[in-house]
């Protein structure tokens, strides 16, 4: 069941040194319990695509060009700000790649949490604060040492990204956008953290946009990826088939870019810089990095096709 | 392995001093490197895994006299020995340089990049500025960047371009020795692939010794000969690449190789992950007995106790566990 449908959505940042199209006819949907996986180096639009639908972009400079994104029936970008402002608090949980910044250091992590339910649901302070407990129980921070009597900074890297995801989930969300949500963290600790979205997600049987850089943490828990690059989207397929059949250069450049632990394949990289967000494209954003790049990729643009079920590719080849 | 050995640390110990108590003299050290001893040997890349605040950069600085050291001693084959004890630091620095994570902090501003990497020439050798000018230009060739970029500013470079700046600068005295600080995970995958690259044929070439600190297992994997892991300054478990990934012994070290993602969905799922609960403890007080035992799976009384010692288990593989 489709949950959100996004049909060619355009953004661009208006800036000091000229227009950043951001994101370009960017086209995708979200089905209802599964978890969409979003990958694409620094720049290449990922967050910006997911930011810019919940109104969480700032405009200026930013602008929505163009497109539609369809959820329950209703385009969000057409909605106005205090439709949106209800519609992020109560269906829609996001979490962040960096929760020290993400999180008011004044005021205390509880108070935090609270803040949704009462303003939203019009609990009273106590009946939330309960809630809040036993939210924060749930993500697994136990009661020890005063922990919710705590601020910010009283918590490690880990315990702020739980107590992030109790705030997310405290008003059952449909739509969990998680962006980049275990970069800043350990190894062990991103396992932790990865473990306790999925046990969330099967309980409350929300969607998951999982956006990150790390196509390990992608294979572990995406259902289906997007591939992103300069602003496009260069490829799409259910997970397995992706890792296994990976299409477009860029994808394949991704996945050679990692070296395989217990494995002599020598890793390959892709040559070349990422590219410049202020110039336009003509041909193919990724020709200039392509090794397999034709006459016809500089001048024509490929088009998102279908090449089987569920998988497309942007790439003549 | 009969390789010589380059760089000896014996009992390493390197403290942050906090503020201390006026009225009540609490010892508040942050133990940073809390006891370390390994071997360096020629040519090799000793890879040094852990997580933040494991102190592997701590070490990585220590070793090249930026940090003092509180206890235990650093010996370089005929370049000197750094002590705790003043007067008698001897390190010719020339031979030992590094590489920094950042790449948007780690050069200036207001220099040139051909300037950056000309700096250590101007202090290390007497050379003729035309000279000096045709070595950075031999180095920028050898990091993989054009030679007519030497009149540019760093910051008219992308972040792979400005750490073969960084390595251009490290390489510019003919070093035997670079501590790699980080130097890949400020960077986007497809450009970390293209600078481990670089520094895995730059050191195959001029026969460079690297210590490549990194929290990216799978990277290590990539370019490291050996690898010692290292939590809460100390080290756990120490041995070729092939040891430590394929027969890991340390409970640690076998969460740590766990929770890596393996960009291989089937596999991925497949995994059997061990989850370690909560976090590293505060260096300030490690836990009594085994530094691990707060969060290992395999806890028995005596590892709150007494303290495992890093013992051989055989030529190529070193363990501090009880259990093992």
């Amino acid at each position: 069941m489709k949950l959100l449908e996004v049909k060619k959505l355009n953004i661009k940042f208006n800036i000091l040194d000229g227009i950043v199209n951001a994101v370009n006819d960017v086209s995708f949907e979200i089905k209802k319990g599964e978890v969409l996986g979003v990958v694409g180096e620094s720049g290449s639009g990922k967050s910006v695509t997911f930011l810019s639908l919940f109104g969480l972009i700032p405009q200026p400079p930013g602008e929505i060009v163009s497109g539609r994104a369809i959820y329950k029936s209703e385009n969000l970008l057409d909605m106005s700000k205090k439709k949106l402002s209800k519609l992020r608090a109560d269906e829609i949980g996001f979490i962040y790649q960096d929760p020290l910044t993400s999180l008011n250091p004044v005021l205390k992590i509880i108070t935090q949490i609270i803040e949704s339910p009462v303003l939203n649901r019009r609990l009273t302070k106590a009946q939330a604060i309960s809630e809040a407990k036993v939210l924060l129980k749930h993500v697994g921070i136990s009661d020890q040492k005063k922990n919710y009597d705590s601020y910010p900074h009283q918590f490690s890297g880990g315990m702020r990204q739980r107590a992030m995801i109790a705030m997310a989930i405290a008003n059952k969300p449909n739509i969990l956008i998680a962006d980049e949500p275990t970069t800043a963290l350990d190894v062990t600790i991103q396992a932790q953290i990865i473990e306790l979205v999925k046990k969330i997600k099967d309980e409350i049987g929300m969607s998951v946009v999982w956006i990150s850089h790390d196509l390990g943490v992608i294979a572990g828990i995406a259902d289906r990826v997007i591939v992103m690059y300069a602003g496009y989207i260069v490829e799409e397929a259910p997970v397995l088939e992706l890792f296994k059949n990976p299409k477009h250069p860029y994808t394949r450049g991704l996945l050679n870019s990692i070296p395989r632990i217990n494995s002599d394949i020598d890793v390959e990289g892709i040559d070349g810089i990422p590219p410049d967000g202020l110039k336009k494209h003509i041909g193919c954003p990724f020709s200039e990095r392509c090794s397999s790049v034709m006459d016809k990729c500089i001048n024509s643009l490929p088009a998102l096709k279908k090449i089987r079920n569920n998988h497309s590719v942007s790439c003549f080849l | 392995m009969d390789a010589k050995k380059l760089i000896e640390i014996r009992d390493l110990k390197v403290f942050y001093k906090t503020a201390s108590n006026l009225f009540f003299k609490k010892n508040n050290d942050v133990r940073a490197v809390n006891g370390v001893s390994l071997e360096i040997y020629e040519k090799e890349t000793l890879g040094l895994v852990g997580e933040s605040g494991c102190g592997k950069s701590t070490l990585g600085r220590a070793i090249l006299d930026l940090r003092p050291i509180e206890k235990g001693s650093i010996n370089f084959d005929e370049s000197g020995q750094i002590n705790n004890k003043k007067g008698i630091n001897k390190l010719n620095k020339k031979n030992y340089q590094i590489i920094f994570q950042d790449p948007f902090s780690s050069l200036n501003p207001r220099m040139s990049v051909g300037d950056i990497v000309k700096e250590p020439l101007d202090i290390h050798y007497n050379l003729r500025t035309s000279e000096k000018i045709n070595r950075v230009k031999d180095l920028f060739k050898m990091v993989g960047l054009d030679p007519s970029y030497i009149y540019r500013y760093p910051h008219e470079f992308s972040g792979g371009q400005r750490q073969r700046i960084g390595i251009a600068r490290a390489l510019a005295v003919s070093p035997k020795f670079i501590v790699c600080d980080e130097p890949i995970s400020a960077l986007d995958v497809s450009i970390q692939a293209q600078i481990i690259k670089l520094l895995k044929k730059l050191q195959l070439e001029l026969g460079l010794t690297l210590l490549f600190i990194s929290h990216d297992l799978s990277v290590v994997w990539y370019i490291a000969d050996r690898i010692a892991v290292m939590y809460l300054g100390k080290i756990l478990e120490i041995g070729s690449k092939k040891e430590i990934f394929q027969n890991p012994k340390h409970p640690y070290t076998k969460a740590l190789l766990s929770s890596i993602p393996m960009p291989d969905p089937l596999e991925e799922r497949k995994r059997e992950k061990i989850i370690l609960e909560g976090d590293m403890p505060n260096p300030t007080h490690p836990p009594a007995g085994c530094v691990f035992s707060s969060r290992c799976p395999n806890y028995i009384d005596e590892c709150s106790i007494s303290e495992p010692m890093l013992i051989p288990k055989n030529n190529k593989h070193s363990v501090a566990c009880h259990l093992v």
